[in-house]
C-alpha cells in the first residue's frame, strides 16, 4: 500500500513539473505581456541597485534614479500610478536571462544596444534613452593622456559589461598589452582601484562620473578625454510581443516629445485645457484615441508627464546641475556643431546626443499622429 | 529453496506480485522510468521554450574567438583564442589552486591539531580559539576581509617593499623581491641555452632517486627494518642535480631574472598576484580549521589505552602518536576529510568576488559575451561534478587502501 502511494505521488509530481514547463514555454505571445501586467496589477522592472544617480536602492527600501523614472512612466501610462512597479535588482550578468525567462517585463539597466543582444539574445531595444561612451578613470599624477600611455597597465573592469570586450578590442587594435582585473561587484572594484591595485578603471563615462563623485578624493582622479566606444543605453523587452514593445517605446517617445514642446509636469494641465496645437491635443488625449491603439487609456501621455515628468525634468532631477553630478546642460555643444559634446571633467555627464533634435541632438520623437 | 522456485510459476499473476523480490524489481523499474521521463520532459521543454524564442541550444560558440583577455593564465591565451581555451584557462586556475590549497591545509591542519591536542594549556586553547573563530566566519567574508584589510593595504607598486634594490644606469629599478598591493614579484631562474644539457642531468638524478627508493623498499621487504626511503631518494636527487649544477659553472643552465619596475607594473621574475594569494591563503586558513577538527575526531577516536600502552612500552609522546595513534586515526578521519576536500574546488569559485579569474569567473565572462547561459551553466556543472567525482574516487580508493592495510 505504502509503495503504491509513493508511486502515484511520483507520477503526480512529474506531471506537475511537465505542466509548469509547458506554461513557461508559452509566454511571450502578442499582447500577452500587457495583459499579464494589467492582471497582476503592477509592472516588474529589472534595474540596478547601486548605480548612484541612475538607479539605486535607498536606505528605506525604495528605488530612485534616472532609469527608475522610466519604469515609473510605464506604470503611469498603464495604471495612472507610477508607484505600481516592483523593482528587481539585477547584476549585469543576470539581467538578460531575467528578461528572457519572463521574470521581468522590461529591463532598464544601463544596457547597451548591440547587434548580438538584439539578435542572439532575442531582445528588442527601444531607441536610446541616453547616449553614453566608454572611457578610463586614472590618477592624475600618472600622467596618462591617451590610450597608448596605458601600455602595460593593470586595468580594472566590471565583468559582464560591454566594457570588458571593448577594452580587449581597443587594446588589441593598437597592439597594447594590459592586465585585466575583473570584478563582479562594483564595491570590490572601487575598493581595489582606489587603493592603487589597478592603474585605470574603464567603464561608461556616466558610471565613472557617478561613482567617482561619491569618492572623497575625487579630485585626484580624472576621466581620459576620449571615448573608445559608442554606448547607446536603451530599454529592452523580449522578442515576440510587439504590442508591449510599442508601448514601452512610445512611453519614451512621449517624454522626449513633451520636452520638445515644453510640456512639463507643472504646466501640463494648463496646456491640456488651452492648447490649439492638434498634435498636442492628440498627444494629451483631448482628441483622437491614440491611447487605445497602445492598449492603455487615452490620457496615458498626460498621466506620464503629470506624475513623472518630461525627459528634461527627470534628467535634471537625477543627473542635472543641482545634483552632485552637476551637469550644466547649457555647456553641452550639439554634435552637429563640431563633435559629440564630451566634457573634460569627471563630474560632467555630457548630455551630447541626448539633446532633443530641435537643438541639434538626436532625441527625435516621431509625430503623434 | 529449489522446490519453492519450481512451484512459483504455477501460482499465476497474483503470486508474481506477492514475491517481494519481483515486486522490488518492478518498483525500481517504475522509478527508473519516471526519472528518465522527468529528465526527458524537462530537457524537451527547455529546448522547445528556447527554440521558440529563437535561442535553440548550440555549442558552436565554444570554437569562436573569445575576445577577452585574462589576467592570470597558466597556458598561453590572448583575445583571439577560442571560448573553449578560455574555459581551459579557468579550469587550470581552479584545479591548480585547489590542489595547492588541499596540500597546504593538510600540512597546516596537522600542525593545528597537534597544538589542539597538546597538553600545554595555552597552546591548546590558542588552537581551539583559531578553529572556532575560523569555522564560524562565512568564507566569503573571510576572503573579503583578508583581501581588503591585508593585501590592498600593502604599499602601492611605486613604494613597494623591496629587497636587494638596485638602480641601473638607465634608471631601471630592480630587486630580488618586491611586495606591493599588486602582489609578490620574486627573482626566478629562467632556463638558458645550456639547459638542454642540464635536462639530461636532471633526468639522471631522477633515475638515481627512483633506484634509491626501490633499493630501500627491497631492503625493507628483506630485513623488515624501516628506513626513510623517500627522504634518501629526495636527497640523492638533490645531490646529483647539485653536483651537475656545480660542474656547469661558467655555462649555467639558468639565469636569474630580476623583476624590474616598469611604468605601471613590475616585469620579469615570478609573479604571484594579491588576488591569487588572498584566495589561496584565505582558503588554506578556512580549510585547515576543518581539517584539524576531522583529524582530532580521528585521533580522539583511538582509545586512550593505545597511547598509554605505547608510552608504557617506552615510546616518546610524538613517536607514540606517529607509530600507534595516527595510523589508527587515519581510518576514522578519511571520510570526513573527503567531504572537506570536495568543498575546496567548489569554494574556489568565491574567487570571483576578489577578482581572481577562476573557472566560475571566466564562465560568467563567456556568458556575458555570448549570451549562452544555459549551455555554459551545463558545462560548468559537468566540470565541477567531474572534479568532485575524481576527488571522491581518489579518496575512496585511499580509504579502501588504508582499511586493507589495517586488517
Amino acid at each position: 500500500m505504502k509503495m503504491k502511494k509513493t508511486g502515484i505521488m511520483l507520477i503526480a509530481l512529474c506531471m506537475m513539473f511537465a505542466t509548469a514547463f509547458e506554461i513557461s514555454a508559452q509566454a511571450a505571445k502578442h499582447g500577452a505581456t500587457l495583459d499579464a501586467v494589467k492582471k497582476r496589477g503592477y509592472l516588474i522592472a529589472g534595474v540596478n541597485s547601486s548605480n548612484a544617480g541612475w538607479s539605486y536602492l535607498k536606505p528605506d527600501g525604495t528605488y530612485e534614479g534616472f532609469e527608475v523614472e522610466f519604469a515609473r512612466a510605464i506604470a503611469a501610462a498603464i495604471f495612472n500610478d507610477p508607484a505600481k512597479v516592483q523593482y528587481r535588482p539585477l547584476t549585469s550578468k543576470e539581467r538578460f536571462a531575467a528578461l528572457q525567462s519572463g521574470e521581468i517585463d522590461v529591463l532598464i539597466r544601463t544596457a547597451t544596444h548591440t547587434l548580438t543582444r538584439d539578435t542572439d539574445l532575442s531582445l528588442n531595444f527601444t531607441t536610446p534613452y541616453f547616449y553614453d561612451g566608454q572611457s578610463f578613470l586614472v590618477r592624475k599624477d600618472l600622467g596618462v593622456k591617451k590610450l597608448e600611455d596605458l601600455d602595460g597597465a593593470t586595468i580594472a573592469v566590471l565583468t559582464g559589461s560591454t566594457g570588458e570586450i571593448t577594452l580587449s578590442d581597443v587594446m588589441a587594435a593598437k597592439g597594447l598589452k594590459y592586465k585585466p582585473l575583473l570584478f563582479e561587484s562594483l564595491d570590490e572594484l572601487k575598493n581595489a582601484f582606489f587603493s592603487g591595485r589597478a592603474d585605470a578603471w574603464t567603464s561608461d563615462k556616466s558610471s565613472l562620473a557617478a561613482t567617482a563623485a561619491t569618492y572623497p578624493n575625487a579630485s585626484d582622479y580624472m576621466t581620459l578625454d576620449m571615448t573608445v566606444s559608442k554606448e547607446p543605453l536603451a530599454m529592452a523587452v523580449r522578442h515576440g510581443d510587439d504590442d508591449w514593445y510599442d508601448l514601452v517605446q512610445w512611453v519614451l517617445n512621449a517624454m522626449i516629445f513633451a520636452e520638445e514642446k515644453d510640456i512639463t509636469s507643472v504646466n501640463v494641465s494648463k496646456v491640456k485645457s488651452s492648447t490649439k496645437d492638434p498634435e498636442i491635443q492628440s498627444f494629451l488625449g483631448v482628441k483622437n484615441q491614440l491611447g487605445s491603439l497602445l492598449g492603455v487609456s487615452n490620457d496615458w501621455a498626460y498621466n506620464i508627464i503629470k506624475k513623472v515628468g518630461n525627459y528634461e525634468e527627470i534628467f535634471n532631477k537625477h543627473l542635472g546641475p543641482k545634483t552632485i553630478f552637476n551637469i550644466p546642460r547649457g555647456l553641452s555643444q550639439p554634435w552637429t556643431k563640431g563633435g559629440l559634446m564630451y566634457s573634460k571633467t569627471i563630474f560632467n555627464i555630457p548630455r551630447g546626443l541626448s539633446q532633443p533634435w530641435t537643438k541639434g541632438g538626436l532625441m527625435y520623437s516621431p509625430p503623434f499622429k | 529453496m529449489i522446490e519453492h522456485t519450481e512451484t512459483k510459476p504455477k501460482l499465476g499473476v497474483r503470486s508474481f506480485f506477492q514475491d517481494e523480490r519481483t515486486r522490488n524489481l518492478v518498483w525500481q523499474f517504475v522509478f527508473f522510468i519516471v526519472i528518465v521521463l522527468l529528465v526527458f520532459m524537462t530537457m524537451r521543454n527547455v529546448i522547445e521554450a528556447l527554440t521558440e524564442r529563437g535561442m535553440a541550444p548550440s555549442f558552436k560558440f565554444l570554437s569562436f574567438s573569445s575576445g577577452i583577455t585574462i589576467g592570470e593564465t597558466i597556458i598561453e591565451f590572448d583575445s583571439r583564442s577560442s571560448n573553449l581555451r578560455a574555459l581551459m584557462v579557468g579550469l587550470l586556475n581552479t584545479i591548480s589552486i585547489s590542489v595547492l590549497v588541499i596540500l597546504f591545509s593538510i600540512l597546516f591542519g596537522f600542525v593545528v591539531v597537534l597544538c589542539r591536542i597538546s597538553s600545554n594549556w595555552i597552546v591548546s586553547h590558542v588552537a581551539k580559539a583559531y578553529i572556532e573563530i575560523i569555522r564560524n566566519i562565512p568564507l566569503l567574508m573571510l576572503l573579503l576581509v583578508w583581501y581588503r584589510a591585508f593585501f590592498l593595504q600593502m604599499p602601492g607598486i611605486r613604494n613597494a617593499i623591496m629587497f636587494h634594490k638596485k638602480v641601473s644606469e638607465s634608471g631601471d629599478i630592480s630587486a630580488s623581491m618586491m611586495l606591493s598591493n599588486r602582489g609578490l614579484h620574486l627573482v626566478w631562474p629562467i632556463p638558458r641555452d645550456s639547459f638542454h644539457i642540464y635536462r639530461f642531468i636532471l633526468l639522471g638524478a631522477l633515475l638515481v632517486a627512483i633506484a634509491v627508493y626501490i633499493v630501500s623498499r627491497l631492503d625493507y621487504r628483506k630485513t623488515g627494518r624501516k628506513k626513510p626511503g623517500l627522504l634518501w631518494a629526495f636527497l640523492s636527487f638533490v645531490g646529483v642535480a647539485g653536483v651537475g649544477l656545480i660542474c656547469m659553472i661558467g655555462n649555467e643552465p639558468f639565469s636569474l631574472q630580476y623583476p624590474v619596475l616598469g611604468k605601471f607594473n613590475a616585469r620579469g621574475g615570478l609573479y604571484v598576484s594579491s588576488e591569487w594569494f588572498s584566495l589561496f591563503s584565505g582558503l588554506v586558513l578556512y580549510t585547515s580549521a576543518f581539517v584539524a577538527e576531522a583529524l582530532r575526531a580521528g585521533i580522539q577516536g583511538v582509545s586512550k589505552g593505545q597511547m598509554e600502552a605505547a608510552r608504557a612500552l617506552g615510546l616518546g609522546h610524538l613517536r607514540a602518536l606517529r607509530l600507534v595513534v595516527i595510523p589508527q586515526a587515519k581510518i576514522v578521519a578519511i571520510p570526513p576529510l573527503t567531504s572537506i576536500f570536495l568543498g575546496v574546488a567548489k569554494n574556489t569559485s568565491l574567487g570571483v568576488a576578489i577578482g581572481f579569474p577562476d573557472l566560475f569567473s571566466i564562465t560568467g565572462t563567456i556568458i556575458n559575451q555570448t549570451g549562452r547561459a544555459l549551455e555554459m551553466i551545463l558545462i560548468v556543472m559537468a566540470i565541477y561534478l567531474s572534479i568532485s567525482g575524481l576527488t571522491s574516487i581518489f579518496m575512496n580508493w585511499y580509504n579502501h587502501k588504508v582499511q586493507l592495510v589495517e586488517r
